[in-house]
């Protein structure tokens, strides 16, 4: 099985091959001297130079994998080389999309359509958790187009504004 | 006293369940829809449902709580914090209803509940206040011309506030209306009671506070400080007691204020009284919680007290079971908040399912939690998952058992806080004591500290192992057999 990795910056072709010994790991094509044991259903044990690293992981919503070991976590992605190009064109084009930074509720709209903006400027403020926050323009520009109402209900992520 | 309802959710509630349990009293749960599958609900000798998810409608509903108490037969109500809790008229309903609620009367809660009133009676009993409104301010002109008095930087304040809600810091005459607006609005979403007042800001404080306990016979006494500096948003995260580089004749002056405005009020059951402490060691009088504290387990670690069991016991009529001269701190204690939040991003709340998790024990360690693997936090309130409390016998080794126990929890699934808590416990300057409120600001100008995690090779590879193994199981049904039948066949071969 043949895994493209993507963990922050860097991107490797994990080959894994399961043997009656364990599982053969090579990393860009190079063996790599470690052996690994699957310890329990999240759990896996890696022995390299004498020293095991345990790895606990969870699959999380967005469907990336999430690996923590003792005070340590990172993320990683199983990674579709076509999703990178798509976003590489989307910061061409100079427009900007403001989205949810989290699920919460529309209760206020602080700019309209077609308005000049500056960067760090509010856009509308949203309320989650019963906290109220200024969601604010990431960069000056026009207010291209805004998504939402005021008292409309929102999810992570969702599409708030678009600024050009 | 026979049966307790808690009023309350998450954490705190699974708390009080335990203090029913260790005094031997059945404890009823109540939830909302959106708690229908939550920890306090299954760990409760019983659990009553509510209403509807939103506050108003389940754990802010008067009438629903105490129509639970009728129907589940409780005697006493605990009330937690937030919601009901620093609510006179709801403890006077109880009373009404003949039902104990468990706290301060509702007499001394109206005396100090909201933030005004107990600023008029600190300034009557000579306690430091800060210079500002006594009163809530009554529009965006009065705000102007009493911020005009006392100078920039100033603070506006709901009057029924806690917790940082309706809060709002503001530099300039210019922002001064709009961040009214919001902290009213904000107050009034929160508190159901839009007043704010203002008063003089001081820059880079560090909040105190002194925790007091009185019984309905007269007696008071101050357990100790807590410093609880370490805030993001205007909200805690980190406490710990005793407060670091604080004289022993300040904290003794600020024990006995605490004790005096308690007094004032004729206070009884927990109450934290709240100062701010300037650079140069003045303090000055905020306010008064009428309530237990999130962060009492913090006192508990030292003084060897279970302050909930205690307010328990003093509901039911039983004297203070110590003096003030029995109460002594022992050693260094520390809280860290776990929140649903994310600390790249503001700290901004980030509800979603509990993945994985794994919670750290051993020597002086506590975790007191509200969740649990496949938990789904939902949005429609405060986002703490849990608190993780250690005692050391100093503040270093406190510091260290911290330090090891932040690096055994293994939680995953939500953006959560505990890589910034373990980024705090390796900083130089928290290690010091050196902090005040702008401390969670002055720690994220720095750069992050380099990732000592794993070498790359290794964690791509643990990660296509775990690529493979989280692929989609082939479906029952693809095996012919439903798990109804194998249920059935394992039944029949047990025999």
């Amino acid at each position: 099985m043949r895994f493209d990795i993507q963990v922050g910056a860097s991107v490797r072709a994990v080959e894994l091959k399961e043997t009656s010994n364990g599982i053969e790991i090579q990393v860009d094509g190079a063996p790599l001297a470690a052996d690994a044991l699957r310890i329990g259903p999240q759990t896996v044990s890696i022995l390299f130079e004498g020293t095991s690293h345990t790895f606990h992981w969870t699959r999380l919503d967005d469907g990336a994998l999430w690996l923590g070991a003792r005070g340590n976590e990172a993320q990683a992605e199983v990674q579709d080389p076509r999703q990178a190009l798509t976003r590489h064109r989307a910061e061409q084009s100079g427009r900007v999309r403001l989205q949810a930074p989290m699920a919460g509720k529309v209760v206020r709209l602080l700019a309209a359509a077609g308005e000049a903006v500056q960067s760090g400027q509010g856009v509308l403020v949203l309320e989650a958790m019963k906290m109220q926050n200024e969601v604010r323009a990431p960069k000056s520009g026009v207010l291209a187009h805004l998504a939402v109402a005021s008292g409309e209900t929102v999810a992570t992520g969702q599409l708030l504004a678009e600024i050009e | 006293m026979r049966k307790v309802l808690i009023a309350n959710r998450g954490e705190i509630a699974v708390r009080l369940i335990r203090a029913c349990r260790d005094l031997g009293l059945a404890s009823v749960a109540v939830f909302s829809d959106a708690d229908r599958a939550a920890l306090h609900v299954q760990m409760a000798d019983e659990a009553l449902r509510l209403g509807p998810a939103p506050a108003a409608e389940s754990y802010l509903d008067q009438r629903r709580v105490l129509e639970a108490a009728r129907r589940s037969g409780a005697d006493a109500i605990h009330p937690g914090y937030g919601f009901l809790s620093e609510n006179s008229g709801f403890a006077a309903a109880c009373r009404g209803a003949g039902v104990t609620f468990i706290g301060p009367t509702p007499e001394s809660m109206a005396a100090l509940g909201s933030k005004t009133a107990a600023r008029r009676l600190a300034s009557e009993h000579k306690i430091p206040i800060l210079p500002g409104t006594v009163e809530a301010v009554r529009g965006a002109e009065e705000a102007a011309r009493v911020a005009a008095e006392i100078g920039f930087p100033v603070m506006l304040k709901a009057s029924a506030g806690g917790g940082g809600k309706g809060m709002r810091r503001v530099a300039s005459a210019a922002e001064l209306a709009p961040a009214l607006a919001l902290a009213a609005a904000e107050a009034g979403s929160a508190f159901g009671d839009s007043a704010v007042f203002l008063e003089r800001a001081v820059d880079q404080p560090r909040h105190v506070e002194v925790q007091v306990f009185g019984d309905l016979h007269g007696h008071l006494a101050w357990l100790g400080e807590r410093d609880c500096s370490v805030q993001r948003r205007h909200q805690k995260i980190i406490e710990e007691s005793p407060a670091p580089r604080l004289s022993p004749a300040t904290r003794e002056a600020m024990g006995r204020a605490a004790v005096a405005a308690a007094r004032a009020a004729n206070y009884s059951s927990a109450g934290t009284v709240e100062f701010l402490v300037d650079a140069e060691e003045h303090f000055y009088f905020l306010e008064v919680n009428t309530r237990l504290q999130v962060e009492h387990p913090v006192t508990e670690m030292v003084t060897g007290l279970d302050l909930a069991c205690l307010q328990i016991r003093i509901a039911q009529g039983e004297p203070l079971p110590f003096t003030q001269a029995d109460v002594a701190s022992r050693g260094h204690a520390f809280e860290c908040r776990v929140y649903a939040e994310d600390p790249d991003n503001n700290f901004m709340p980030s509800p979603g399912t509990i993945r994985l998790l794994q919670p750290p024990s051993g020597p002086g360690v506590r975790e007191d939690t509200g969740v649990y693997p496949g938990w789904t936090v939902p949005l429609d309130y405060d986002p703490l998952l849990s608190k993780l409390i250690v005692w050391g016998s100093d503040r270093h080794e406190a510091a260290a058992r911290m330090r090891r126990a932040l690096d055994e929890y293994q939680l995953a699934g939500i953006r959560n806080n505990l890589a910034f808590f373990r980024r705090v416990f390796a900083d130089p300057a928290f290690l010091d004591g050196r902090t005040d409120t702008g401390y969670v600001a002055r720690l994220l100008a720095q750069a992050p500290p380099p990732d000592s995690a794993a070498p790359p090779a290794l964690v791509a590879a643990a990660a296509a192992i775990a690529a493979a193994a989280s692929r989609p199981a082939p479906a029952a049904a693809a095996t012919g057999i439903s798990h109804w039948q194998r249920a059935a066949r394992q039944e029949g071969l047990r025999g």
